[in-house]
Formats: structure tokens, sequence, C-alpha cells
């Protein structure tokens, strides 16, 4: 399949810092592919982007755009000018002396001859629904119309890809889940890939196809969504992308002793009451707390029996729906649903 | 390269002067003056010049100094022909700063006294003002006047007014006390009538006399032609002040009164010398100098020669016959003897 | 500062063009001065052991009376009539807002002048009145105090009104919640702006005190008009009236120190002030205020403020200008000076405000130290004499005439060129005024965020294409803001234009200064004068549209 970008052992290492920011990271972005670069600040997310868009450079590996070289030891870097990538800005950076139509057309300037370019304006006007606000500057728009003249000024040009930071930080909550999805709608629309950095765990999951998931300036995982969030390699990933339970267990293998003991990680949305003792996973725990969480009940269970015969106790989250009536205290017996 | 070198530099040459010499206006016969006098009246008198002789005087107009740091700082390149300045003590400043040269014609010989030219030609002096005392009429009689040492008497205690001893002036006028009494006689004489002031040294010598008018004090030490700025000024005002004081010439049973000139000297770049001679002549040839008491109200090189009826009315007078070269020798340590004498 | 940009490659030459220009533009500034700086380590002249020993003390300490009494009258005068004209409502307010910053449109010289009858109607007779009952001794002591009253009070006069924009900046920049807050908090209108708006605005206001206090500094004539001697009236005495001109250049190190300090002086008073004040929507500070004896008190304060720092001294020339109006040579007089005042004014003013350009955006592509410090250093020359500056010009452009000519052949007319053209005198201009245009533009463009560069980079242009897309347009209202202030400026320009002047070429401000106070041709230097103010007026005016439409476009 062909690449937009492929990104090859990059490594940066700011001064009097510890760790390097970047620590050998390599990702691949195919054409007409969303990807979500997720972790915590400092995990080197950004840094990564501003590498990929040339505003920072790289002390080691390779960064190769639709199969040129742009940045490696020992060549001519390109400029960020001269690398033809999309941009949104976290802030959207939308130029405050332009309306809306010249700030599209800002990035058309090499396009020959006028009537292209409006063309083209027209058509990223109607890709992104920005019509009857042409006119309009950037202090007369809500954030959300901001947003989509920030994606519509990036893509506008064709680039070889657009990469966005932060993309849903400064979204009015209630009204992101809808952005969320008019986003992925855009950008598949157009047909151009896209790198989206955050540390939105749900935004990621929704929007991408596929996730990078870094830590600490190391990639730790890429996957699909789903196997990100059920097959997650490390209790760090699956931790980053919702509660998840570690729950100490013994493995039996047929009758007789515990072989040995091990920790697993169960996520809440596997666990359900149960009155049936098959499975492969039970626990019973008492209701020490519930917690509303509108469309469910969180309830967590303290567990000390059943499981091993130390005395540690382990807490338990799972989620309830609100038809059942659990109060402070109840016994209840949980299993581990099969995928 | 060499010779792409030096066409490059006539190139550059040539550009520059023709940008530089657009400002300055073409023509074959001319002469420049740096000149710190700046009355209308002396444009006039130029005009006269130039129609006379078809000479074209070009006038740039600042402080003397400012004239003689430009000229220094211009060398060889300087436009300058003539410096013309106030006073004795800048020609002799100039002179000292190597920027002028000797020139002589018999004409300039005769119509200059001697004691007010250099004696090498460096500079002649075309108008005489003397530093005299404004006094009262009102409250002082001018018999209680008589020497400009008389002014360092405990009589005279809060009753005397002059400008600050960095104008040169003054400067010029204790160069002479210097010449006549000596340094520490100079010293003790500039110590005491600043302790006689009405009020610390400020203002103009018109400003002085403004204030003798005012009450303020009774005696004021002032150039004669601010008497007749006064006299003739469009302010009502300042002709009353005019009314209010009388001009009396110190010293005259002795040396005489404490004068000075306006002069010029030939710039030592000059490329039009004989120009500047040929203007320095008109200067101090007739027709100018039957002007100078007219319209600047400054004395001829003649003092007594003159018609005007105004100088005329502030009497004869004995003037100091002390070359005025000295002057400008013992500026240097006026300068001193008025900073110890904390005379501002 | 942009982060950012210090990571782009910037190997490629359009960006580097930048930089060249600005570090030739600092060095062309700030090799002048160079020399003043020079002399403090040459071994000193006879004359200086004079100065130092009977006038340096007297300088200096009439340079430090001055510039506090002027500092503190103008802090007072500009902070209070803001402040009053921000959160009071009374009337002709909206006059006032604007009549207030008239005063800078009358030279310091000029209104000097526009006192004289000060002098001679009011303090003689005063002197007169204590010399008849307490003596001489009395007298001679109140006048000196007089004196030094009232210059103070004239200059800041002319001056409070650089005190009086940055407050009015500085406090349009705050929301009016912070006001509301503390008055919901128990705190009434006077001292929640004086415990609340004041330390907000405090980095403009000292800013503008600056200003202010530098002008002080560079005053001359007004000085000598008083008997008042400082640095800069030592300066002029050494080299005018005693010809020692080395002692005159040590004078102006001592000055440029002195001038360092209270630089530094600024810095520390600005504070850690590196907040950007919460802009919100409501910039409206004042709030429902008791009393209508507020209001009142409020008129007569600017009421009397504009008499006397402007209507008074205007008329007062106004009428000078008519005892003399029979002679209709007066136009004749003007003429000249009034097209060479513009053409020197208009070239300086925008070759000035193009040079600023270059260099605050080539501090912007390169945020080293080296850059910082050139952008300081070419503020310098707003901290040096006039005239000061011409002579240092005068002797660098000689130096470098004959050096040219030994070593390499050519340039024997160079310092010709510099002295006989304007150019000299631009170049003067550029070291002296570059700080007004600086400092504004340089203010405009760090609040220009760096994800505007790194976009425009993004969408595909150079440095080149980004300056002329982005900054230039978004840097506007500092532009032109800048342009008036130094157009102004340079017309007003005494002492420096007094020594470099090219022949024939004389400008309003060097004729009226002639004609008044050399040959106290008052009614004739007048109507020059009245033309000073006029167009300065006329560019205040301007100055005031500008920042009201900035005001609003916020």
């Amino acid at each position: 399949m062909a690449r937009s970008l492929r990104v090859q052992d990059i490594t940066k290492i700011f001064p009097r810092s510890s760790r390097p920011a970047l620590d050998e990271v390599s990702i691949d972005l195919s054409n007409g592919e969303i990807m979500a670069l997720v972790g915590e600040s400092g995990s080197g997310k950004t840094t990564l982007l501003r590498i990929i868009a040339g505003l920072a450079n790289p002390d080691s590996g390779v960064v190769e755009i639709n199969g040129e070289v742009v940045w490696s030891i020992g060549i001519k870097t390109k400029l960020p000018e001269e690398r033809n990538i999309g941009f949104v800005f976290q802030d959207y950076a939308l130029f405050p002396h332009l309306n809306v139509k010249d700030n599209i057309l800002y990035g058309l300037h090499k396009m020959h001859p006028k009537s292209e370019r409006i063309k083209r304006l027209i058509e990223i006007i109607k890709l992104t629904g920005l019509e009857n606000l042409e006119e309009r500057f950037p202090h007369e728009l809500s954030g959300g119309q901001q947003q989509r003249v920030a994606l519509a000024r990036a893509l506008a040009p064709k680039p070889n890809f657009i990469l966005l930071d932060e993309p849903f930080s400064n979204l009015d909550p209630v009204r992101k889940d809808s952005l969320r999805d008019e986003l992925r709608a855009i950008v598949k629309e157009s047909g151009i890939s896209a790198l989206i950095v955050t540390h939105d765990t749900r935004d990621a999951l929704s929007v991408a196809d596929t996730l990078a998931v870094l830590k600490e300036g190391k990639l730790e995982q890429v996957g699909s969504p789903e196997r990100i969030y059920f097959h997650s390699t490390s209790e760090y990933t699956a931790s980053l992308f919702g509660k998840v339970n570690r729950i100490p267990c013994q493995l039996f293998k047929g009758e007789g002793a515990p072989s040995e003991s091990t920790d697993i990680l169960v996520r809440p949305v596997d666990l359900e009451i149960t009155k049936d003792p098959s499975g492969d996973v039970h626990i019973v725990g008492k209701v020490i707390s519930t917690n509303f969480r509108g469309d469910f009940n969180e309830v967590t269970l303290e567990c000390r029996e059943g499981l091993t015969e130390s005395e540690s106790v382990t807490h338990v989250s799972i989620y309830v729906g609100p038809e059942r009536n659990l109060k402070l205290g109840d016994t209840v017996t949980v299993r581990r649903l099969r995928r | 390269m060499k010779t792409l070198f030096k066409s490059y530099n006539s190139i550059i040459n040539i550009s520059f002067a023709v940008f530089a010499f657009s400002f300055l206006p073409a023509n074959a016969q001319e002469v420049t003056l740096y000149s710190h006098r700046h009355y209308e009246a002396d444009d006039k008198l130029y005009e006269k010049f130039t129609k006379a002789t078809g000479i074209k005087v070009n006038v740039v107009k600042a402080s003397a100094d400012a004239l003689i740091e430009r000229i220094k700082a211009e060398g060889k390149e300087s436009p300058a022909d003539l410096l013309i300045a106030a006073d004795a003590g800048r020609l002799v400043r100039a002179q000292d700063a190597g920027i002028l040269q000797s020139a002589t014609s018999s004409k300039l010989e005769k119509q200059v006294p001697k004691n007010m030219r250099d004696e090498e030609g460096h500079w002649y002096g075309f108008t005489v003002r003397s530093r005299v005392l404004i006094y009262s009429k009102d409250r002082i009689k001018p018999s209680q006047l008589s020497t400009y040492e008389d002014l360092a008497d405990p009589k005279w205690k809060g009753k005397l007014l002059a400008r600050s001893s960095s104008n040169i002036y003054n400067q010029s006028l204790l160069a002479s006390i210097i010449a006549n009494n000596g340094k520490q006689g100079a010293a003790k004489w500039a110590a005491a009538v600043r302790k006689n002031m009405a009020r610390p040294p400020e203002g103009s010598d018109r400003d002085q006399m403004r204030a003798v008018a005012a009450g303020i004090g009774d005696v004021a030490i002032a150039n004669t032609y601010y008497v007749g700025l006064l006299v003739n000024s469009s302010n009502p005002k300042d002709r009353e002040v005019a009314e209010k004081v009388g001009v009396f010439f110190p010293n005259q049973s002795g040396r005489g009164a404490h004068v000075n000139i306006s002069g010029g000297g030939v710039v030592k770049w000059s490329k039009n010398k004989a120009n500047a001679i040929k203007l320095l002549e008109f200067l101090t040839g007739s027709e100018a100098q039957n002007q100078f008491p007219v319209t600047t109200y400054e004395f001829p090189l003649e003092v007594s020669s003159t018609d005007s009826p105004l100088l005329k009315s502030w009497g004869k007078f004995k003037a100091d016959s002390l070359a005025l070269s000295e002057l400008g020798k013992l500026n240097a340590e006026a300068v001193k003897v008025f900073a110890l004498a904390n005379w501002k | 500062m942009p982060k950012g940009l210090l990571n782009i490659n910037n190997q490629r030459f359009s960006s580097f063009w930048w930089w060249l220009s600005a570090a030739f533009i600092a060095v062309v500034l700030f090799s002048p001065l160079t020399v003043v700086l020079s002399s403090l380590f040459k071994a000193p002249g006879e004359g200086w052991e004079l100065i130092t020993e009977y006038l340096l003390v007297d300088y200096i300490l009439g340079t430090i009376i001055m510039t506090l009494g002027v500092g503190l009258t103008a802090l007072f005068l500009g902070v209070g009539s803001a402040w009053i004209i921000t959160v009071w409502d009374f009337p002709c307010k909206r006059f006032f807002s604007l009549a207030l910053l008239m005063p800078m449109a009358i030279p310091t010289y000029v209104m000097a002048f526009g006192y004289s009858f000060v002098k001679y109607d009011i303090r003689d007779p005063l002197m007169l009145f204590i010399k008849n009952n307490w003596g001489a001794v009395i007298m001679s002591q109140s006048n000196e105090i007089f004196n030094y009253g009232l210059a103070i009070l004239i200059l800041s006069f002319a001056l409070y009104p650089y005190v009086y924009i940055a407050a009015r900046v500085g406090f349009s920049e705050i929301s009016g919640t912070y006001i509301e807050n503390s008055r919901l908090l128990g705190r009434g209108l006077f001292r929640s702006m004086f415990s609340v708006g004041l330390p907000l605005a405090r980095p403009a206001i000292v800013g503008g005190l600056l200003l202010a206090v530098l002008e002080v500094m560079n005053e001359y004539g007004a000085m000598t008009y008083y008997g008042i001697e400082t640095l800069t009236t030592g300066i002029f005495v050494s080299w005018t009236d005693l010809g020692d001109k080395d002692s005159a250049v040590r004078l102006a190190a001592v000055a440029m120190v002195f001038v360092l300090l209270l630089i530094a002086i600024e810095r520390l008073l600005r504070g850690r002030a590196k907040f950007h004040a919460h802009r919100s929507s409501s910039n409206n500070l004042s709030g429902p205020t008791r009393t209508n004896a507020g209001a009142v008190m409020a008129f007569l304060f600017c009421f009397i403020l504009f008499t006397v720092s402007f209507a008074l001294p205007v008329i007062n020339l106004c009428i000078d200008t008519l005892h003399g109006w029979e002679k209709s040579k007066l136009t004749d007089l003007i003429k000249g000076p009034l097209i060479d005042s513009f053409i020197v004014s208009s070239i300086g003013c925008l070759g000035i405000v193009i040079a600023a350009l270059v260099i605050s955006y080539a501090a912007r592509l390169f945020p080293t130290i080296f850059m910082k410090s050139i952008t300081k250093l070419c503020m310098l020359g707003y901290a040096v004499p006039g005239a000061v500056v011409a002579i240092s010009i005068l002797v660098y452009f000689s130096g470098m005439g004959s050096f040219l000519s030994e070593f390499l052949g050519f340039g024997s007319l160079t310092s010709l060129f510099f002295t006989l053209t304007p150019a000299g005198l631009i170049i003067a201009y550029f070291v002296r005024f570059m700080t007004p245009a600086l400092a504004p533009i340089e203010a405009g463009m760090i609040r220009i965020n760096a994800s505007m560069d790194e976009a425009s980079s993004m969408l595909g242009r150079s440095s080149w294409g980004s300056f002329f897309n982005v900054h230039l347009p978004l840097l506007r209202f500092p532009l032109f803001g800048a342009m008036i202030v130094l157009f102004v400026d340079i017309l007003k320009e005494l002492p420096l234009t007094l020594v470099l002047r090219p022949p024939n070429i004389e400008t309003l401000a060097t004729t009226s200064y002639g004609l008044i106070q050399k040959e106290e041709r008052i009614a004739d230097g007048s109507f020059p004068a009245l033309i000073l103010v006029l167009t300065g007026t006329l560019a205040v005016l301007a100055l005031h549209i500008l920042i009201r439409k900035r005001i609003v476009n916020k």
C-alpha cells in the first residue's frame, strides 16, 4: 500500500534532559489513513509531529514523504514550506487580518491560473461546510467553525497529508462528539491521510483508523482501535484508554493445585454479574461503592477470598446497568465474558 | 584588477560628486560663509556685495563652536571660505585649531585698526561692541559708577546682575581684566562680583537689563548693541525697559571700556581665497561700516565715527586698546577663574 | 518569543538576509556612539579636572533634580488624567480624552518660550516683593527655587502626554472584570484603581515615564532658559563655550551612564510582569459612580491641565506672532524651512520604520542573545543627547573617509557626502530616533503568535512571504503609530539639526530657535513655532484616531 509518510528511528534529545524526547520511533502512514498519536504529556507526540512538519529537527533517523527523503543526516533537508504538508494548529492559527476565504486561499498562491484557485476554494468550502461564512473574519466564528476553517486551509493545497495538533482540546464538550465525527468525515472524503496528535484517548478511538501509543519517547504499541483497547500489550497502554482491573489470579491446569500466580487485566465491561459458576474467572466481592455514570453505574467490589489464599485485598470495578439495584454491602459474583 | 578598481573608484567619486554638489548651488564665482551671525541685515549686505561683485554668497549659520568643529571635521574637503564669529576669543580659538589661514591685503590693513585684527592676518574684525554697565535711572546716578573693578566693592551687595560665565562675552571681559590686573586680581574681582549679584547668573544680556528695569538689581553688565535692540523692539515692554535704563562706559579715566569685535577669518582650505578677502574688504569698507550702527546697533571699527543718533546718545567713549588677540589667549585662564569664583 | 523558529534550518539565504541587514543596521547605528563611550577610556584633558572639581557635582545634582521632579510631576499628571478619563464620566470627556494629548505637539523649548511672560510678569515682581521684605539673599535663593519649580512644571506640561498615552493603553488592556471583582470585594472605585488597576498597568506606565525622563535628559533649550545646569547643558557649555570638546564627550559618556541607570531602574520597576492581563470584552473600567462632585473635580482637573499645558502657550504664541504680522515676508521666511522640514522628516521617518521592521523581524527569525542585544543596542541612541550624536557622526564619517582614502584608494569624497548632503543628518536621525519606531514595532511583533509563522510556513511561504503577507499587515497599527511619532519627533528636533544641517537647509525648528533664542526676534520666531505646533497637532490627532481604531478592533 502506498505510503504518505514514513518515519524511521527518529531520535531527539533535548539538552539538559535525562532521557530522549523520542527514542528510535518509527511509524508509517498509508494513503488515506487516519492515524492518531496518543500519549500523556511529555510522551513526545507533539515533538514527533513538529519533526515531521519540519518545524523541528531530530538528531537521527529518516523522514520520508511520499517516497522522498526530506530529512536525514547528510542530505539537504527540505524546509517546512517545501514539504507540502497541511497543519492544523491547536489554536488554529487563523490569520486574523484575513477572512475565511482569504485564509483558505493563502496556501494556494502557487496555483495558477486564478480560476483554478477559486475552483479549489469552492470545493473545499463545500467539503467543510463553510458556505455563507466566506466573508467572515476569524473572531466572528465559533470554535467549531474556526476548526473547520483551519482544516479547510490545511486541505486546500492538496498536501501530501495533514497533521493535526490536539484538534479537540479547544472544543465545547457538548458538541465534541458531533464535531469529531464531522472531522473524520471531512478528512475521509478529502482522501488525504491525516496524523492526529491527541491526549484524549476517547477521541483517538473514535476518529482514527490506526492508533500509535507513545510512552516517554518510545513507541509502545501500534494497532487498530479495537486491538489497542481490548488487547493492550501493557498495563500502561490499557489504563490509558480506560479503566482496567488488575486481578491477581492463579492458573489452574486441569485438576489439582494451581501452577502459578499471575495478574490479569480485565476491563470492567468484560465482567458481568452471574450466578453461573462456569467460565474461567470467578470473582466474589462485596459492594463498597457505587458511582452514577449516567448510562451505567460503576460499582466497586472488594474481594477478599476466592482468589488466592493471601490476605491481600483487591478492588474490582464493574459496570452495571441502571436496572440493577445494588446496595452497599451486597455480595456479588462476577465472571469474565468471553470474546 | 587594479584598473577595474580605479575606474570603479572614479565612477563612485563622480556619482558622489554629482549627488553631493547637486545640493550646492552651481555657480562659478562664489564664496561660502560659515557664520555665527544671524542678522537679516547681514543677508542684505551680502546681497549688496553680490550685486557689486557678482560673487554669490552661501551662508551656513550655526554657533561658532559648531562651525569650528565642522570645519575641523571636514578638513580639506570643507567648502567653507570664511569663518565669521561674534567674538575675538572664538577667532583666536579657530586660529589655534589651525583652521584659519593668513590673508592680507592693503585695504584690510588700512581699514581695520591694528588691535582689532590678528597681526598675521588670520582674522579681521568688522564690527565693534562694548561691554558696559547698564544702570537703573531711578535708583542710580552715573556718578556712582566708575570702573569694572569698583563692582567688587561691598557697597554693591545684592545689586549686580550678569549672565552666565559660560558666555564668551563675559569670558572676554574677564580676559581683559586678567590682562590688566593679573590672575590673582581678576580672581578676587570675579569672586566679589559674584557675591554682589542679586541672583545667580541666568538669562541673556537683555534679561539682565529687564531685571534692572524690574528692580531686581540696579546695575547689569551687557553689550551695547542689545540696548539698541531693546530701543527698537516691536515689543512695547522692551521699549519701556530701554527707557528705564542708562548706558555707562566704565574705566574712562583709565584704560577705557572693554570692547570686542565681530570678525572673520579665511579658512585654511578655502578654494575661493580671493573672493573671501573681497568680502572681508567689503565688510570693513565704508558702505558696510555705515550700515552696522543703523541695522545691528554695533559700532563701526572707528567707534567715534558713527552718525547714528542712538549710539551717539550714549556718548563718546574711550575704548580699551588692548590687542584683542589677548582675549583669545587668556580665554582658558578666564574660564578657570570663573569656575573658582563660583560664577556659573 | 517564538520557540519553534529556532529549530528551523535557516540556512537559506533569504532568511539570512534579514539577519545580515539587521546586523548591518545595528553596526551603523551603534558605532558612532562608541566614539562617545570610548572617551571614557582615554586620558582626560586638563579641562576635565576643572569640570570635576567645580561643575560636575552641580551638573549631576541638577540632572537628578530635574529628572526626579519632572518624572514625578509627569507621572502624577499623566496617570491622574488617564485614570480620570478611563474611569469617570463627566462633561466634555471625549474632548479631553483627545485634548490632553495635545501638548505633545509643542516642542519643549517652544513651551518655555510660550511661558516667557511668567519670568517677567510674575516672577520678577514676586522676587522684588521678597527682596523688599526679606532681603537680597533670600531673594536670590527664592529665585533659584522658583526657576527650578517653573522649569519642572513646564517640562512636565510638555512631557506628561508620554505617560498619559502609556497609562491609557495600559488601562485599556485590563479587563474590567478585575476592577469589578475588586469593587465586589468591598473596595470603592478609587481604591480599586489604586490597588488593582495601577499595578496591572504598571509596566506600560513605567515605559512611558522612561520616555519622558529621557527627554528631560536631552533637553537643552528650556534648561538654559531658566539657568538650570544639567549634564546636557554642561556638555554644550564645555563644547561650545569652553571649547573643550574632549570634556564635552566625557560628560556625554557620563550622561549615557546615567541613562543606562535609568533604563535599568525601569526594568526593575516593570517587575517580572510577563503576564498578559486577561483581555475580555468588557474593557469598560468605569462603573457607576456615586457623586457629582467627583465629576466636577474631574472636569476641573482636565480643564486646568489642558489650559496650562496647551491652550495658554499656544495662545501666547499666536499673540506674539500677531505682533509682527504686518510683515508679509514672513511667508518667504517660512517657505524654505517648511519644505525642507517636511522632506527631511518624511525620508527619516520612512527609512527608520523600514529599518525597525528589518531588525524586529530578524530578531524574530533568529531569537538569539546576539539579536536581542542588537535590538537593545539600537535603542541606545535615543538616550544620547542630540548634539552628541551629531558630533559623533561628524567625527565618525570624516574618520571613515580618510581611512578609505588612505587604504583603499577611493572615498575621498565620503565625508563630504555626509556633511554636504542631508545624508549625515538622516543617519544621525536613525541613530537618535530608532527607539520610537523599534519599541512599538517590536512590541507588536511579539504579540504575533509563533503559530502564525509556522502556519504560514506550512502553507508554503518563505520568511519573506510570511513577512509581507502576515506580519506586515498585522503590524499596521504600530507601524502607522510609529511613523506619526517619528515624523513629529524629527520635525521638532533641535540640537542635532543645528549642528548637522547641510548648507542652505533650515528646518522649522532651527529657524524658530534661531530667531527667538538667539536674536530675540520673538514675533518672527513664533510663526515657525506655531507651524510646528500645528503639524504636531495634526499628527497627534491622527495618532489618536489610530489608537481608537485599535481599541475598537480589539
